[in-house]
């Protein structure tokens, strides 16, 4: 009985530094990766405190091996936008200006309660006031009302001319540039040049660069 | 980055332990086996006395193999083995004691081949 107390408390405390050495993200919400991780890492973890006739090896060298695999996995995502979406999928937009796209739904495997659920999770019951709902990569769906079903804020009164809907695109994305969501907010080149000069910085140096409808946009500068 | 370097570093201090963890083993199973043959050959010979002897020094390279490869072999298939071992010196002077000895020396090797990296293992 000793035995599997003891073990118990090495595994704890192993899986306590896993859970750490994996990150802050793992305690918010899980990208599939990370589900797979805390699942496989879960099971693990029972069989050695269970069968002493295992050697409690055999629990902590995959435990840590797979934590370190998903660490090395994230870096590597990090720099790759390939890999990542490889790895944890992308947003899929799901209603546009009130229309669900059934397409979309059907390729998620995702069902009309499912959306209305999630909906009605954020206030909204009518999906013609949406105009825009994405299933994020962690099956989570984000919904940008309509304007004119927004609650009223100061910056709406203020900019209460203003005629773009529709959310800011990422341009650049840590020194990528994003051709397609140029062409979605019909931008150009010439556009994004001008920016970048403006700002005295090259695209790779950019973190993030977004934009609205409206030409109205948001420059970060690489740090590191 | 912090946290890469030591992932790499832990992932990498596994792979070389493993490889060295595998090569003692190999090692201390050869111990073993020289340790079971000069048993034999004693027995064949009969030269009882020194076979006892030799049997006494086997026992206690297996209590340390016993201790060291404990940690890495599922303890079940060990005591096959070890329950083979603390049979010999009772089975001296009897028939059985050679097969005795070559069921032990198939176990270690079977229990060596279990950890070893072959692909039918990892598949």
């Amino acid at each position: 009985m000793l035995i599997i107390f003891l073990r118990a408390l090495i595994l704890y405390v192993l899986v306590i530094f896993s859970v750490r050495l994996m990150g802050k993200r793992q305690i918010g919400e899980l990208q599939p990766s990370e589900l797979v991780i805390t699942i496989l890492v879960s099971n693990i973890a029972t069989l050695p405190i269970e069968d002493i006739n295992l050697p409690i090896l055999t629990g902590i060298i995959p435990i840590i091996s797979l934590v370190c695999f998903d660490v090395i996995m994230s870096a590597v995502t990090l720099k790759s936008k390939k890999v990542r979406k490889i790895v944890s999928g992308s947003p899929r937009i799901i209603v546009i200006n009130g229309t669900i796209d059934q397409r979309a739904m059907k390729q998620l495997r995702y069902s009309l309660d499912d959306l209305m659920e999630s909906l009605r999770e954020q206030g909204i019951f009518d999906v013609t006031e949406v105009q825009y709902a994405i299933v994020e990569t962690t099956g989570k769906v984000s919904v940008l009302q309509k304007k004119d079903y927004q609650p009223l804020t100061l910056d709406i009164t203020e900019n209460k001319n203003s005629a773009s809907q529709n959310p800011p695109q990422v341009i650049i994305d840590d020194g990528v540039i994003i051709k397609k969501a140029l062409n979605v907010l019909n931008l150009n080149d010439k556009w994004l040049n001008g920016i970048l000069n403006k700002n005295k910085v090259k695209a790779k140096d950019v973190f993030l660069l977004s934009s609205d409808e409206d030409k109205n946009y948001t420059l970060i500068k690489k740090e590191y | 980055m912090k946290r890469l370097i030591i992932s790499v570093l832990i992932l990498a201090t596994i792979v070389v332990t493993s490889i060295v963890t595998l090569s003692v083993f190999d090692s201390k199973n050869e111990q073993l086996i020289s340790y079971i043959e000069r048993t034999e050959e004693l027995y064949k010979q009969n030269k009882t006395d020194l076979a006892e002897e030799e049997l006494t020094r086997l026992n206690r390279f297996w209590s340390d193999y016993y201790n060291l490869v404990s940690y890495i072999v599922q303890s079940t298939k060990l005591e096959e083995v070890a329950q083979s071992v603390s049979k010999l010196k009772a089975l001296m002077g009897k028939d059985e004691f050679l097969s005795e000895c070559e069921s032990i020396k198939y176990g270690i090797r079977l229990i060596y081949d279990s950890e070893f990296p072959y692909l039918h293992s990892i598949l």
